[in-house]
């Protein structure tokens, strides 16, 4: 009797809430979407060697991918439409010219196991690849309504994504064998890869958790501290280091960017990726509701950070699913930004530009990623991370954006107004985060972005995740 | 003072500067929920505790812990959590009552607190001043549908999917198209709501086992349990995937695994259902005395319930009502349900408590109004043939089997 009653007693205890909270369908409603966000576009002119007529696009998505937790769980969303824009006429008005859209399918291989990958991968093709996921290129130009679609390589190969990096017994040679492997060029001539990779963002966002303390010398870097590409391990802190993201690419000829109209075509194209979901009707329909809507817009994204620092949150759903040609309504955000008048004039009294800033409107109404075609891409050695501001035209954000360039940096300072005359001049035009470069080197051919970080070397121990290894053996 | 000086106690300062927090979302707002994203929700909460303690006049990061401790209600049924999260927002409220992402997520805490007249009006009001924000219609639709104002719902659920199609959004459409009879588009968008995603595994977890419970009602008893086992896959010992299971091993007659999912889901969170499937499977096995325990387990409930000052608990109604057991009680907890939430399940639970009350003429009229949707719930149907049978309409009880059978093949009226 004792028994059931320490029993009764120490369940009920539990037991008062929950009787009643249960019994209504309390459906999730979403703080973050993942698989549809988008973290990073870039676009740029090639700098692999032989390949400076081609232009890059590439997106990533699900930042902050540990790469020793369930790799499975970072696959792409076989519900997604992911979109490459591209526009390239009526004065890069932010409406699209060509369209290059990607979709996923997984194939569950026949297991016994959970697991996604079984046994040593050492090739593309596999068979311990159980979690398998292909991708079907749909290429569109909207003036005309040709399509292309593609679902093999020009060999006949699937379109498959890269598997992630388990580590040396797992993946062995991981680029060799993997990554490099999984870059497909398609029947014309246009490269793709989808994967997962490092991620080529670097901030220092712990020291903006700790009161903004940014480490000295940030936030104004001078001297040494601001040299490219800075050095080697400073003492700002990369957050980002040891992550990894999932990464769509894209290598087209830029003839084809600028639909053939070459040499007499535009000399600047703008671009933005988007993501879409299926439009499906609440009341029943005679219709089959897999396949009968049409696709949705629920993110976009061109310059870096435009809407975090600048779209307020009731304003972000609507933001998400508009035109970038649309842009202009929400000039008034973008032109008068709390950052610049109210942080940085107001609080640090730095001397800024007034509003409204028709500099900010220039790069971001509309929201696209501009690349003057003039411009010949800077090898590697020669880039500078802070893009036209360092003097190296070939960056963000005339020259696109690539993927080492500082878009805090250069954010920082173009809010400050170094991009006015007469606003280029100490401290403005020395505001950084510390970090200079990426914990991992790039990759200097497509895509561009380094190979992911493996899960079996992943380690937080010495606070270093790595940093300055590189990645893909 | 050195500009480098001046920058830094200026940057300090500048946590302090205004409850606009546009300036933060330039460089954190990023950082942040990256990070945020993928981890467990306990070390989610650690976070934003740190963040929240470190920069105590950013209402952000108070906002960000709450809809965490949110979360936390979802994942575990414990109201600690609901009222640590009523707390901030309300603190948070207390310095600004126009705080935006604070009243979102109050509007959160009124539903799980079944104050569904309350939250349709705050959600009403949110709407008024962000009309682009999906959320609000979400909330909007959860509160109409408990209130029984499906064409409402559908409006506010619709707008949903026009502003975002996610897991969040078709899974409520799902749901409708389940109300409408719709088996087929019902369970292609559920499944399309679990392919959207969320950076939170219960909430995929959460869908699967909506799915697994869409099946079952449609008597598919193996895919069912697949959905089950997937969730339970994402999300360890997720209560009501165990309970799913259980559900589909007693189905199955496997009381012995059956047994053994229950009494999992129950150590997790010990609904007043979970302890009910035991009582009646202890009973199968001639297991009189565990059986007995589980019952006490529901009478406690009950009396905790009444301590409480709880008057309504439509859940409970229906567990005394199927096992013939403090019936007056029943119908009074049903009733006092109806007065403020008229959904096709509380009148069910209305039809169901009078019939076994001896007013099966009553019991048929509120029966008629669960089935207004014609909403495939095999459970409504069995109730409602039961009742035809009591009131000697045989043909009304045979048209109800029939109509069962067309959507569950094995429909069977004990057999639950």
């Amino acid at each position: 009797m004792l028994r059931r009653i320490v029993f009764v007693t120490a369940a009920a205890t539990l037991l008062a809430a929950p009787s009643f909270s249960a019994s209504h369908r309390n459906g999730p409603l979403l703080l973050e979407d993942q698989t549809a966000n988008l973290n990073d576009f870039y676009m740029f002119r090639s700098y692999e060697a032989g390949r400076g007529d081609s232009l890059v696009l590439s997106m990533s998505a699900q930042g902050f991918q540990n790469p020793d937790n369930g790799p499975s769980y970072y696959k792409f969303s076989d519900s997604v439409l992911y979109r490459f824009n591209i526009n390239n006429s009526r004065g890069l008005d932010g409406n699209p010219d060509i369209t290059v859209d990607f979709r996923f399918a997984t194939t569950l291989r026949p297991n016994n196991t959970f697991l996604s990958y079984l046994g040593v991968i050492d090739s593309i093709d596999s068979a311990g690849i159980l979690l398998y996921q292909t991708y079907t290129v749909t290429i569109t130009h909207l003036r005309t309504g040709a399509t292309q679609v593609f679902t093999t390589d020009a060999n006949g190969h699937a379109l498959s994504v890269a598997p992630p990096n388990q580590g040396p017994k797992g993946t062995p040679n991981y680029e060799t064998n993997l990554g490099a492997r999984s870059v497909f060029t398609l029947p014309n001539g246009m490269r793709v890869f989808a994967g997962p990779r490092d991620d080529a963002f670097y901030f220092d966002s712990a020291a903006t958790f700790d009161f903004l303390n940014f480490r000295p010398p940030a936030p104004v870097l001078a001297g040494s501290a601001d040299l490219p590409p800075g050095a080697a391990f400073p003492a700002a802190q990369d957050g980002f280091a040891g992550y990894n993201i999932s990464l769509i690419a894209l290598e087209l000829p830029i003839s084809m960017a600028i639909d053939g109209a070459s040499p007499a075509g535009p000399t600047k194209i703008g671009g933005w990726a988007s993501t879409y979901r299926q439009y499906i009707t609440v009341r029943p329909s005679p219709q089959d509701p897999q396949n009968s809507g049409p696709w949705k817009q629920v993110d976009r994204v061109a310059n870096p950070l435009t809407v975090e620092a600048l779209i307020p949150l009731p304003m972000k759903d609507f933001w998400n699913r508009s035109l970038p040609a649309n842009d202009k309504q929400f000039a008034g955000f973008i032109g008068d930004p709390f950052f610049a008048s109210g942080i940085l004039h107001g609080v640090f009294g730095l001397n800024v530009p007034p509003a409204p800033r028709n500099d900010l409107l220039g790069v971001f109404v509309p929201d696209i990623t501009r690349i003057d075609l003039t411009i010949p891409p800077t090898p590697p050695a020669s880039q500078n991370r802070l893009g036209p501001l360092g003097g190296d035209l070939a960056g963000w954000p005339f020259g696109g954006r690539r993927i080492g360039d500082d878009v805090v940096d250069i954010g920082f300072r173009a809010l400050a107004g170094v991009l006015v005359p007469g606003f280029n001049v100490f401290p403005n035009n020395a505001l950084g985060d510390g970090v200079n470069s990426n914990d991992v080197p790039y990759l200097t051919r497509f895509p561009f972005h380094a190979p992911p970080h493996a899960g079996f070397s992943h380690s937080q121990q010495d606070g270093t995740n790595g940093r300055g290894k590189p990645t893909g053996f | 003072m050195s500009i480098r000086g001046l920058l830094f106690f200026s940057i300090s300062a500048f946590a302090q500067i205004s409850g606009n927090d546009l300036a933060n979302r330039a460089i954190e707002q990023r950082a942040v929920t990256q990070q945020a994203a993928g981890l467990p929700t306990d070390d989610r909460i650690r976070m934003y505790q740190r963040l929240a303690q470190a920069r105590p006049d950013q209402p952000h990061y108070q906002n960000l812990l709450a809809g965490a401790f949110l979360q936390k209600v979802r994942e575990t049924t414990d109201f600690s959590y609901l009222d640590r999260a009523s707390r901030i927002l309300e603190a948070v409220l207390a310095k600004n009552g126009e705080d935006y992402e604070a009243l979102r997520l109050r509007t959160e805490v009124e539903l799980e607190r079944h104050q569904f007249a309350q939250a349709a009006g705050s959600a009403r009001r949110l709407i008024a001043v962000a009309p682009n924000d999906s959320w609000n219609f979400g909330t909007l639709g959860d509160a109409l549908i408990e209130l029984g104002e499906y064409d409402q719902a559908a409006d506010a659920y619709q707008r949903m999917v026009d502003i975002k199609p996610d897991l969040s959004s078709y899974n409520r459409a799902a749901w409708f198209r389940f109300l409408y009879g719709d088996t087929r588009g019902a369970i292609d968008i559920m499944k399309q709501a679990i392919a959207a995603g969320s950076p939170m595994p219960e909430n995929i977890a959460w869908c699967q086992v909506e799915l697994g419970h869409l099946y079952l009602k449609f008597g598919r008893l193996d895919e069912a349990e697949r959905a089950y086992s997937s969730a339970l896959q994402l999300f360890k010992n997720y209560h009501s995937a165990l309970a799913g299971l259980g559900h589909v091993a007693k189905l199955r007659g496997k009381t012995g695994p059956a047994i053994e999912y229950y009494k999992s889901a129950q150590m997790g969170t010990p609904l007043p259902e979970y302890a009910a499937a035991l009582h009646d499977l202890y009973l199968g096995t001639g297991n009189k005395e565990e059986a007995q325990k589980q019952m006490e387990l529901i009478d406690v409930t009950d009396r905790l319930g009444q301590a409480a000052k709880e008057r309504l608990n439509r859940n409970l109604a229906m567990i005394y009502a199927d096992h013939d057991y403090k019936l007056s009680r029943a119908l009074e907890l049903a009733r006092a349900e109806l007065e403020t939430r008229k959904d096709i399940y509380t009148w069910d639970a209305l039809a169901w408590t009078l019939f076994k009350n001896g007013k099966p003429e009553e019991g048929r009229t509120a029966i008629e109004k669960a089935l207004a949707l014609h909403t495939p719930e095999p459970m409504f149907y069995m109730h409602a043939l039961k009742i035809a049978g009591a009131l000697g309409h045989t043909q009304e009880a045979e048209e109800y089997r029939r109509q069962a059978l067309a959507f569950n093949p094995s429909f069977q009226e004990n057999s639950f």
